[in-house]
């Protein structure tokens, strides 16, 4: 997988969301699944269901938002979470 | 009419022809044996519920007695559902245990206009505990104790909730103690009435309380939930009880119950409203003494 | 830090939030969160369900060191690639609880391949050794990499699935 990819959400419309205080339980009706989400992986999902985005814009949106380096090892470990995202049919890839 | 109000004769007849029909919880079962022994048992620990002879009944169970087929000269007893034999058959003195299990597990695949929490569940100042544990926590022995220091049984088994109103129906069923439990809860609640110890059974030796005479005439009464308490009993602990965030509460609630899956958007929504409305606590204890006065004290704060 | 995300989410009534007043000790204890210190990474956790009705089905403890891990070569040119069992949110509460293994996978277990390489920034392929797939699983994608004899088991199980196309 090319880190020149882009990705957006997949039916982010659909999930039934609860908010828990900076965690969350998702429902996704497409496959009937419950997902438990920190605050980063719900991040990602709602930054990606603004915008088409790669794992570059994704990893310095995040940096920016958890004031934290968006270093080599943050991009790699983004990119592991798009990869299981995809898997789940929570996010899809545009280009 | 309650079923010590006909005679034993009356109540075997039932049991060996059309099946002695009665009400339990929210549901009616018909039980079919010929199994003299096992009448003999079930005329002792049913003698509080109510007969239902001229009811529908959700389910139709049988114990039927059957020859080894490596061994003819031994006997054993079968589990039917529906005529269907869900399991094995089992040795014959452990047919009551086998009837009971059986029951449940028709409960469990068979009812989803439910949400079925795998829990025990108690109440307390007209709210619901919930006591959702895995085997071996010690669910079951709390369940006991606690019915018998002045909570009202629902279920030593089933949280049955109603999904979209949060209601949860009473369905208090005998409740089976295992190994050291069984001495335990004789040691501690020495009034309880206990069924005779069926050993050698595939979760050790087994002997099965009758719920209290009061937790059967109430099961119509039914009640919100307030508390979520996962319990653990481990020897010599002291007394811990901690709250847990909502999202823990509520990926261990909804991983443990029987039909969380099948009622898809609808059980998301229950367990989230469950969650929202209830405090979630996680407990360890050893001493029945201070988990009835800590649980006493928290119903209390209400 | 966290920021509030920007999406609308749905939440339940308002009426539906009212608890009881517990212990004030209790409460503040709330502040805990499911998983301890992971703010600075995403996790994501699927719920696997369903296990109730036979929870002491199948016990398997994650692979430990020394352990033939479980790998499955699916001739697809990809090699070999760690199993990556699913246990049920209870690996959640054993990990807070700091209680040690056997994690429950229920009567179903369910599986996926874990990748074993990745193209890094410069768009060269870089590979996950054994050891970096068996960290992805259990510290990215919710499993538990299990020793090759447990696998063997676990597949004996009816129900068993690996997702292969992971």
């Amino acid at each position: 997988m090319s880190t020149h990819s882009f990705w957006q959400s997949n039916n982010f419309q659909t999930l039934l969301i609860e908010d828990w205080g900076g965690e969350y339980t998702v429902f996704q009706p497409d496959s009937g699944k419950t997902h438990y989400l920190n605050q980063m992986s719900m991040h990602i999902l709602s930054f990606l269901n603004q915008h088409s985005a790669s794992v570059f814009d994704i990893s310095s949106h995040l940096g920016e938002q958890f004031e934290q380096n968006s270093d080599k090892e943050f991009q790699q470990n983004i990119q592991k979470i798009l990869y299981h995202l995809d898997a789940l049919g929570l996010i899809k890839k545009v280009k | 009419m309650m079923v010590n109000q006909i005679p034993f004769e009356e109540f075997h007849m039932l049991l060996s022809k059309q099946g002695l029909r009665v009400a339990v919880g929210p549901f009616n079962i018909c039980i079919h044996t010929t199994h003299k022994p096992l009448a003999t048992k079930l005329y002792m620990l049913y003698r509080h519920y109510r007969l239902a002879q001229d009811e529908i009944a959700e389910f139709h169970v049988r114990i039927v007695i059957e020859r080894s087929f490596s061994n003819p000269l031994t006997r054993k007893v079968r589990f039917l559902l529906d005529g269907q034999s869900p399991f094995e058959s089992f040795p014959l003195e452990q047919a009551l245990a086998v009837l009971e299990w059986g029951i449940n597990l028709a409960i469990a695949v068979r009812v989803n206009h439910l949400l079925l929490l795998h829990s025990a569940v108690v109440e307390k100042n007209g709210h619901v505990i919930l006591l959702p544990a895995w085997p071996g926590s010690g669910k079951t022995t709390l369940c006991t104790v606690l019915t018998h220091r002045g909570f009202r049984l629902f279920s030593d088994e089933f949280g049955l909730m109603e999904p979209h109103q949060g209601i949860f129906y009473p369905i208090p069923r005998l409740m089976p103690l295992k190994n050291e439990s069984i001495e335990a809860i004789r040691n501690y609640l020495p009034e309880v009435v206990m069924g005779q110890l069926i050993p050698n059974t595939q979760k050790g030796t087994v002997a099965h309380v009758c719920p209290s005479k009061e937790s059967i005439q109430l099961s119509k009464q039914v009640a919100k939930a307030k508390w979520i308490i996962f319990p653990k009993w481990i020897a010599n602990a002291p007394l811990k009880i901690e709250a847990l965030s909502d999202a823990q509460a509520f990926m261990l609630l909804a991983s443990n119950a029987f039909n969380y899956e099948v009622l898809g958007a609808t059980a998301f929504q229950a367990v989230t409203h469950l969650i929202s409305s209830c405090n979630s606590y996680k407990l360890v204890y050893s001493d029945f003494d201070e988990v009835i006065a800590a649980l006493k004290k928290l119903v209390d704060e209400v | 830090m966290s920021k509030k995300p920007p999406f609308e989410h749905h939440t339940i009534d308002a009426a539906a939030k009212q608890k009881a007043p517990a212990d004030n000790n209790l409460r503040k204890q709330k502040r805990r969160m499911l998983l301890k210190g992971t703010a600075a990474l995403p996790v994501i956790m699927t719920l696997h369900s369903g296990a109730a009705l036979a929870r002491t089905s199948n016990l398997a403890g994650p692979a430990a060191p020394g352990d033939d891990i479980a790998k499955q070569n699916l001739g697809d040119g990809r090699g070999d690639r760690v199993v990556c069992m699913h246990p049920n949110p209870a690996k959640a509460e054993q990990e807070l609880g700091g209680n040690a293994p056997p994690y429950d996978l229920g009567p179903a277990p369910s599986g996926h391949l874990e990748h074993n390489s990745y193209v890094d920034a410069n768009g060269d392929t870089q590979p996950f050794s054994d050891i970096e797939q068996a960290m992805n699983c259990q510290t990215n994608n919710g499993g538990i990499a299990v020793s090759a004899t447990a696998f063997t088991s676990i597949l004996s199980k009816s129900g068993a699935t690996i997702d292969t196309t992971w």
